[in-house]
């Protein structure tokens, strides 16, 4: 947790460690006979933001979803404050406090932006507590709290993006995957959401975060991942991906 | 004017009936893009188990006569739960296993439970109808030429409950909202904690449990139970879901009192044998122009 931004983290030595947060040792997963990732190996640490960089196809959506238990991984393991969750329902993991916001944000459009919220606190109970949340996240993303009544079907996209990450906060998640939060939207709104973003995790929240927008995702995680067809072909801390010429060359879009 | 008005009355009547089973079709659609063709077996099996409850009280008390209301409410109750028992069984075993099959196989796999069924209780009443016994006087409110059967009443009100608890059901309840969620996106809807399988079953259990009833009212009021009652109605019911945008809740409901009106007026024109041409009229027009129903809006994301 404390100021080694800028050195190396070797996977030998961090990957086995028993204290991490989230670890996925050697996952395979795909889609019927299609392997989408091959032997993925990540940690993340409790209180980190860690990004999950690479091309269209890479396999980065794949990773999160099976984390979530929407794919079950043929090989490998998946353990989450040390417990095994990758043969876990996608359900129960959300009750184990990981909480998926999906690419592509899957509002439910006919649903209104209330219904949404609450969706996202649906195995919880605690009444009050569930209030207090909705009550932080509207302040969180205030465009929200005039338009609760609403169909989520009518949001426009960057509202339709801070109601997936508001309703993925409504789980009271200890562990939050985002799928490219900056996807689509204008750049004021995609610092608008990074700075949400640094704000949830200054909150307490570990975060997975996927991102194409690489630099934007660099500056706000510890460390990354850089995925190449379904694999990771570099593990390092946030400086030096920026620093590499992989990153640079293929990601930042530098010559 | 009174024959309009008689005319309206009996549509709303049978139309009741159909809005409460098209709820049944819609709902399994909405989460499983689904038809179960057994639906109307669950109506049959509701109203077998309405006679076999009504006649028990007939034959072993006197409670019929005395307290009418409690056996109707009993033989309604126990027609709901048999319903919701068989729909639970046959998604369990007959449309669960075939979740990832393609589309044509569970909807082959329904309309082996539906002839089975319906063979089943062929076998166990050896054909026969079974004739309810006359829980319900089977006199008349007459208002001038207009005639309503208690019993009329009675299910027209029944229907309007039914409906109305539905919907508040539907859009109130944290089962309702999940079951909206599931039929609108599945894996979403797990990743919000909810228990898809679990939705699933609440569902067909739901719309068993309005077939179930609706059974046991319509099995007073035409006063007989057959092993092949549940399909007429079923496919009426059908109909009106389609008629209404299958999958839409409202939709149902308005395209079963939509139909039960237009089968109720075309007897006038066309004479009683023709009400169920009308009803495959319909069917087939909205399948040919307005495919999303006639209430419905075109843009569909349910795909
Ligand atoms: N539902 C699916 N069925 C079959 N193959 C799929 C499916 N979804 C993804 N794939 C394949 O799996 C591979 C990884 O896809 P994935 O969505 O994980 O990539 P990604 O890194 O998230 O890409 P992007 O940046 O475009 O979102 C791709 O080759 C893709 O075509
Ligand atoms: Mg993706």
């Amino acid at each position: 947790m404390s100021g080694e931004a800028t050195s190396a983290v070797a996977p030998s030595a961090s990957a086995g460690a028993p204290s991490a947060h989230l670890r996925l040792d050697g996952v395979v997963s795909g889609y019927g006979q299609i392997k989408a990732i091959k032997g993925i190996s990540l940690h993340v640490e409790t209180g980190e933001v860690v990004a999950l960089i690479g091309a269209n196809g890479a396999g980065k959506s794949t990773t999160l979803r099976t984390i979530s238990g929407l794919l079950r991984p043929s090989a490998g393991e998946i353990s989450f404050e040390g417990k095994r969750i990758d043969r876990v329902a996608a359900h129960d993991i959300v009750r184990m406090g990981i909480s998926h916001a999906p690419e592509g944000r899957a509002i439910f459009g006919r649903l209104s932006v209330l219904e949404n919220l609450r969706l996202g606190a649906y195995q919880r109970n605690a009444r009050a507590e569930i209030e207090q949340d909705l009550e932080r996240v509207l302040t969180l993303f205030p465009r929200l709290r005039e338009r609760v009544k609403q169909d989520g079907g009518t949001l426009s996209g960057g509202e339709q993006q801070m109601l997936a990450i508001a309703r993925a906060l409504m789980a009271r998640p200890r562990l939050l995957l985002l799928d490219e939060p900056s996807m689509g939207l204008s750049p004021v709104l995609v610092e608008t959401i990074f700075r949400t973003v640094i704000e949830i995790n200054r909150a307490g929240t570990t975060i997975l975060l996927v991102e194409q927008n690489a630099a934007m995702a660099l500056q706000v995680a510890r460390r990354g991942y850089v995925l190449e067809s379904g694999a990771v072909a570099l593990e390092a801390s946030a400086a030096e991906l920026r620093a590499s010429d992989l990153v640079r060359k293929t990601y930042l879009g530098e010559a | 004017m009174q024959e309009w008005i008689q005319l309206l009355i009996d549509g709303i009547t049978i139309g009741g009936v159909y809005a409460v089973i098209a709820l049944g079709y819609t709902l399994v659609y909405g989460v499983l893009r689904m038809i179960n063709f057994a639906h109307g077996e669950l109506f049959m099996m509701g109203a077998f188990t309405g006679y076999y409850t009504l006649n028990g009280f007939e034959k072993h008390s006197s409670l019929n006569d005395s307290v009418p209301v409690l056996t109707i409410a009993i033989a309604i109750v126990l027609g709901m739960v048999v319903a919701v028992t068989l729909a639970l069984v046959m998604e369990r075993i007959a449309y669960r296993p075939l979740r990832r099959a393609p589309r044509l196989a569970p909807l082959i796999s329904a309309i082996g439970v539906s002839i089975l069924l319906r063979n089943i209780m062929l076998r166990a009443t050896n054909a026969q109808g079974k004739v309810y016994p006359k829980v319900f006087p089977r006199t008349a409110v007459e208002i001038g030429e207009i005639r309503l059967l208690y019993v009329q009443i009675f299910l027209i009100v029944l229907s309007f409950v039914f409906l109305g608890l539905l919907y508040l059901f539907i859009q109130r309840t944290k089962a309702g909202v999940a079951i909206r969620a599931v039929a609108e996106d599945r894996d979403t809807a797990s990743l919000m904690g909810i228990n898809v399988d679990r939705t699933i079953m609440t569902t067909f259990a739901v719309g068993a449990a309005l077939a179930g009833a609706a059974g046991v009212v319509y099995g007073m009021f035409v006063t007989t139970a057959t092993s092949g009652m549940g399909f007429i109605p079923g496919i009426k019911a059908f109909t009106a879901a389609v008629l209404g945008g299958i999958g839409s809740v409202p939709g149902a409901m308005a395209g079963g009192y939509f139909l039960g009106i237009s089968e109720a007026i075309s007897t006038k024109f066309f004479g009683a044998q023709y009400k169920d041409v009308v009803a495959f009229v319909l069917l087939v027009a909205v399948l040919i122009f307005r495919p999303w129903g006639l209430f419905g809006k075109r843009e569909d994301k349910r795909a």
